[in-house]
């Protein structure tokens, strides 16, 4: 039952991740997502010193300014100030991470359940601990339930948006020169993406949750050709690096998000030596 | 004749450079133009320009009388192969099939009516065999002839092209020009950028030669005669002429 536990919740964060991460993997946006996924730190201790709980809809509010912040002032020193694109993204996302990791250290230091540990690691262990139960039916954890909205919508806004987000990644500029909204989808990618850095740090970190936004995704397009297949198999690949890791983790006794990270690195360096093989068969 | 574009004192800044200087210029519609000069002489800068791609310092420009806001769906551009990432995950088919969204309604699906027009384009760009590849897998003429047929599918009056003939073989830029000419035959109006007066100049009706500033404009034939192209570009041009 806990083995069946931890592995949804598991998946619960790496199928919005795989997916995330194929809108970013395929627009090279992999910084930018590294930069939201850690700059949503202020945002979290802020909303957490004001409300004073773990509860989700201050943090949502706090992680969606952060994350919004971040995107305005990366693009606020690259357009006015000129500086190039990655130094703006390193910049801005090591200064509010550390702001972060400040706050944390000054404020919420003692006896509270946000510490440096927790927010830079995750736990997965822990937080299948933290279990909805309603009656005596178990619901879940609290880590799936929150998360199951954020895929339902991610879903909606994928499929709902494919075309879109097809000509947005791929050929932005023929978007904007017929008239879609092209802006309006980096904006929605990114409240997304920290939505989702603030709703599963607790299971896995802000550090690791980037392995799960890109390593299913750059696996995925090794081998998919399109991008509803790109998809498809990034979420396949992060559900099984998810079954694998919890297993691995049981089996060796280790801690288990970052192995399943590691799962994904490995499948991701796979897919790189078989692709070659792969590339020759379909030339032919 | 008919203008198709008209163009009046353009001025584009990169930054602090000038890259476009007071350019005033029209082109005939049902015609194929040529807007050529050597590298870094604002001749993308110009396309771009028009199309309201990049800021503008100065200038108008008017597209069958109108503005580019009520012209806009009527126009097609085909981008510089180097500025498309050919390892994206998309087959040719799709990318055609975007030359179908209707941008009030760009989340609607794709109908019957579309696919049969994306089908057709395929067949008249000759790459009806390669519908499912991933445009990464085609030569560099084939994916040419891809964002030809993603204009063509756009149905659109005026189609601007930006360097096609840049490193592709002899077969895909026949094929190119003979899809364009025929276009023109059917009235439609066809822009293209290219980078000297060598031989596929000669396909063109009129040309637009363009050195940060306009140097000359006219039939090819009047063009190819006047000291014009020394203005240009000096004698290099001549000599790579058979």
């Amino acid at each position: 039952m806990n083995d069946l536990l931890m592995i949804l919740t598991a998946c619960s964060v790496a199928i919005p991740a795989s997916l995330l991460g194929v809108l970013l993997v395929s627009k090279s946006l992999v910084m930018v997502g590294d930069a939201i996924s850690h700059a949503v730190l202020p945002g979290i201790v802020v909303a957490y010193l004001l409300s004073g709980t773990k509860d989700s809809v201050p943090m949502l509010f706090g992680a969606a300014i952060t994350g919004f912040l971040t995107t305005f002032l990366i693009d606020f020193l690259r357009k006015k100030w000129r500086i190039q694109e990655d130094a703006a993204i390193g910049f801005t996302f090591t200064f509010l991470f550390a702001l972060g990791v400040l706050m944390i250290a000054i404020f919420a230091g003692k006896n509270s359940d946000l510490d440096q540990e927790c927010v830079l690691y995750g736990d997965l262990e822990t937080s299948i601990l933290d279990q909805v139960i309603v009656g005596s039916y178990l619901y879940g954890t609290r880590a799936i339930l929150q998360l199951l909205p954020l895929t339902i919508t991610l879903l909606i806004v994928i499929i709902v948006g494919f075309k879109g987000w097809k000509v947005w990644a791929f050929n932005p500029q023929f978007g904007s020169f017929i008239g879609i909204p092209i802006q309006a989808f980096q904006l929605v990618l990114m409240l997304l993406l920290s939505i989702h850095a603030v709703l599963s740090f607790e299971s896995v970190g802000v550090i690791l949750v980037v392995g799960l936004l890109v390593l299913p995704a750059a696996t995925a397009l090794q081998f998919s050709g399109t991008l509803a297949r790109t998809f498809l198999y990034s979420a396949c690949i992060g559900i099984v690096s998810c079954v694998f890791g919890v297993f691995l983790g049981k089996w060796i006794n280790i801690s288990i998000s970052p192995l399943i990270v590691c799962v994904n690195g490995l499948l991701f360096l796979i897919s790189i030596f078989v692709l070659p093989f792969k590339k020759s068969i379909r030339s032919s | 004749m008919k203008k198709a574009v008209e163009i009046n004192d353009l001025t584009v800044f990169y930054r602090d450079t000038l890259a476009l200087d007071n350019v005033s210029v029209s082109i005939n519609s049902g015609k194929i133009t040529g807007i050529i000069g050597p590298n870094g002489s604002g001749k993308s800068t110009l396309l771009k320009g028009i199309l309201g791609i990049i800021p503008v310092k100065k200038g108008t420009v008017s597209f069958f009388g109108s503005s580019l806001e009520k012209y806009r769906s009527k126009i097609a551009y085909v981008p510089q192969r180097e500025s498309i990432d050919w390892d994206f995950p998309i087959t040719v088919e799709e990318v055609v099939a975007m030359g179908r969204i209707r941008p009030k309604k760009w989340w609607s699906r794709t109908t019957m009516a579309d696919r049969e027009i994306v089908k057709e384009t395929l067949k008249k760009v000759q790459l009806s065999e390669f519908v499912n590849r991933q445009i990464g897998q085609l030569s560099g003429g084939q994916q040419q002839r891809v964002f030809l047929a993603r204009a063509l599918a756009q149905e659109a009056e005026l189609i601007v092209m930006d360097e096609p003939f840049v490193g592709i073989d002899m077969a895909s830029q026949e094929s190119i020009l003979s899809i364009v000419q025929k276009l023109r035959d059917s009235g439609k109006t066809v822009v293209i950028v290219h980078h000297d007066l060598s031989v596929v100049a000669e396909y063109f009706d009129e040309v637009i030669l363009l050195n940060k500033k306009l140097i000359a404009n006219g039939p090819i034939s009047e063009i190819l005669k006047s000291e014009n192209i020394e203005k240009a570009y000096g004698m290099t041009l001549l000599l790579n002429r058979k």
